[in-house]
């Protein structure tokens, strides 16, 4: 794990998604072929305090990179999501000498990378590139939205989304902001606040069922190989079948391919690949 | 893959749907009330006369059981979003997709995610937010089908909705400065844009995805592209420069236009649209209870300042 970076780079940057395109800022960066930059580093929050849904874009991050065989350094930063531009944990910055690219959202380095001819995806056809892209979209419109819902709205599971939000923090910070980011998360997603579980529970089982049948009995979800359904799908399930989330966890433990495909088959093809469970000190405290 | 014979001895239960109001070139301006209007229309194409499913056109929310469009009621429950009113209109007996694999069944749930996810929100951009598309468009589809303080209200509750769901859906920043909004806008019809053509790439040389037979994921993908196809944007018409160029899709929209709606005009429609024909001003109710009301309110106020008692006088 890398510990020098530069926060105050990251957080003022001007190469951020939401302001210059990133197609703009590669070409101010880099003339000529895209190659993928040394020390690219992926901010993430520590275990303890990262959300459901955090944690299984951070894994998807980890899983597509290693996949793609694109070199990175982890760093575990308590701050990481003020570091983000976006506000969001995990994010990745490539440095391209003094101005780095941050890309705050998996969706949208993915569909950097493919565009770079650096992904997995080139192998696919013009029907599985459509279909592709609709699994992914049912991935992010249902399974990430149940976690969401559950760790931010559900009552059950809400207290426990605050405490762990609040961990590491100083009085009186531990008190004030898991609150302000509930409210800040309830305003900006009222749709999904106005919703019953049942219904999103049932969603959830739909897109599982609708994945599964995709999968069926193969060891990834196309013939080329693993692509960025593969890295997603598997964060994910690894994420869902590690937390404390009970209902999730009983309804995808239901579909045995899904498991098996995360547990085995990519599990093999991501050897040297780290779930962070407990990292050191030392990465935390030179980011705060 | 239509199912259109349903049994006249089944029994189904008394529906009723809520829908966001149409006017005489679409049934409805909203795409996910299209998309469960066009479903209906096709699966009960062959059935005589349906009286089991009462439709509700309105542009209030409040008339809506839920406060969104669509909303179907059924044995006294409440269904919302497309996918689970398809389910419980399947339930029903109103299957189009009844000879769809489980395969077919799990790519439509997919697709129906995606079409969401990139469709919907560009289609709430260039609607309700894109300042001249919302003035010359958009405010014209309302103002036929309700009375001047609802219609305002309305839409401004829709232009604040569609602003949140822009800013929330974006990748990245969710700050306050005013060059956001018109930044989100741009990735959201970039992202609309790719979908067309990924659409098209999909759809090749077929006459519906899958072959010659109908299925619900026809009907997803034609609430949107219709809603495209069929008004030309004063202002950024971005997605429906790209249809036009794509003939196969095109084809197919016109064709689904035909089954399910034949007596409805086909035209691209430049400016205001005129008032639904279902709803005109002056047969609304609320329209004569606004009259008496400021009616009132101008003599009370003559009263007051002692204007009607000097004409008495």
């Amino acid at each position: 794990m890398a510990s020098s970076a530069k926060p105050s780079s990251v957080a003022n940057s001007g190469a951020s998604v939401g302001g210059k395109s990133i197609a703009a800022n590669l070409l101010d960066v880099a003339i000529g072929r895209f190659q993928w930059p040394q020390g690219a580093l992926l901010y993430f929050l520590p275990p303890e305090r990262e959300l459901l849904p955090d944690r299984a874009i951070r894994l998807s991050f980890q899983a597509y990179l290693k996949f793609s065989g694109l070199a990175y350094e982890d760093v575990c930063a308590l701050n990481a999501d003020y570091m983000s531009p976006s506000g969001q944990s995990p994010f990745l910055v490539l440095q391209f000498g003094t101005r780095p690219i941050i890309f705050s959202n998996f969706f949208q380095l993915v569909s950097f990378i493919e565009a770079q001819k650096l992904g997995l995806g080139q192998d696919l056809d013009k029907k599985e590139k459509s279909e592709h892209e609709a699994y992914i979209s049912l991935i992010k419109m249902s399974l990430l939205s149940a976690m969401e819902y559950d760790a931010w709205i559900s009552k059950a599971s809400r207290q426990e989304t605050l405490s762990s939000y609040s961990h590491g923090l100083p009085w009186p910070l531990k008190h004030l902001v898991p609150y302000s980011q509930y409210y800040k998360y309830r305003w900006n997603h009222w749709g999904l606040y106005k919703r019953d579980e049942a219904s999103v529970l049932s969603e959830f089982n739909d897109a599982c069922n609708a994945l599964s049948v995709h999968l069926g009995g193969s060891r990834s979800f196309y013939q080329s190989g693993p692509t960025a359904l593969d890295a997603l799908m598997c964060g994910c399930v690894e994420a869902i079948l590690n937390s404390s989330s009970q209902k999730l966890k009983s309804i995808l433990s239901s579909y045995d391919n899904l498991v098996d495909f995360c547990h085995s088959s990519v599990l093999s093809q991501r050897k040297g690949l780290q779930f962070i469970s407990s990292p050191s000190t030392a990465n935390l405290s030179s980011n705060q | 893959m239509a199912s259109f014979g349903v049994g006249s001895e089944e029994i189904r239960s008394k529906m009723t749907l809520y829908v966001f109001t149409g006017n005489e070139y679409s049934a409805s301006v909203d795409p996910e009330s299209l998309q469960i209007l066009t479903y209906l229309r096709l699966t009960l194409q062959k059935e005589e006369e349906n009286e089991e499913i009462e439709i509700k056109y309105t542009c209030k929310h409040w008339e809506s059981p839920t406060g969104v469009f669509p909303t179907l009621v059924s044995d006294g429950l409440y269904y919302t979003g497309v996918d689970s009113i398809i389910k419980e209109l399947k339930k029903q007996g109103l299957d189009l997709d009844a000879d769809c694999s489980d395969e077919e069944l799990a790519e439509i749930s997919a697709y129906s995610a995606f079409l969401s996810d990139r469709l919907k929100k560009a289609l709430l951009y260039l609607h309700w937010v894109e300042a001249k598309n919302y003035t010359e468009v958009t405010r014209g589809w309302l103002s036929g089908a309700t009375v001047f303080p609802f219609t305002l209200y309305i839409l401004s509750r829709q232009h604040r909705l569609a602003k949140q769901v822009i800013m929330t859906s974006s990748s990245g920043n969710t700050s306050n400065n005013t060059s956001t909004i018109e930044q989100c806008g741009i990735e959201l019809l970039s992202q609309a844009e790719e979908a067309i053509s990924l659409l098209a790439g999909r759809l090749g040389d077929q006459k519906y995805f899958y072959g010659s037979s109908l299925s619900s994921f026809d009907v997803l993908v034609f609430g949107y592209l219709d809603l495209i196809a069929q008004y030309e944007l004063p202002g950024n018409n971005q997605l429906g420069t790209r249809l036009k160029s794509l003939v196969q899709l095109t084809n197919f929209c016109s064709d689904i236009r035909e089954k399910a709606y034949p007596e409805i005009k086909s035209r691209h429609v430049s400016t205001s649209s005129s008032m639904s024909p279902s709803s005109p001003l002056r047969k609304d109710p609320t329209f004569w209870i606004f009259v008496g009301v400021a009616g009132i309110l101008l003599i009370a106020q003559g009263m007051r300042v002692g204007l009607t008692r000097k004409l008495l006088k």
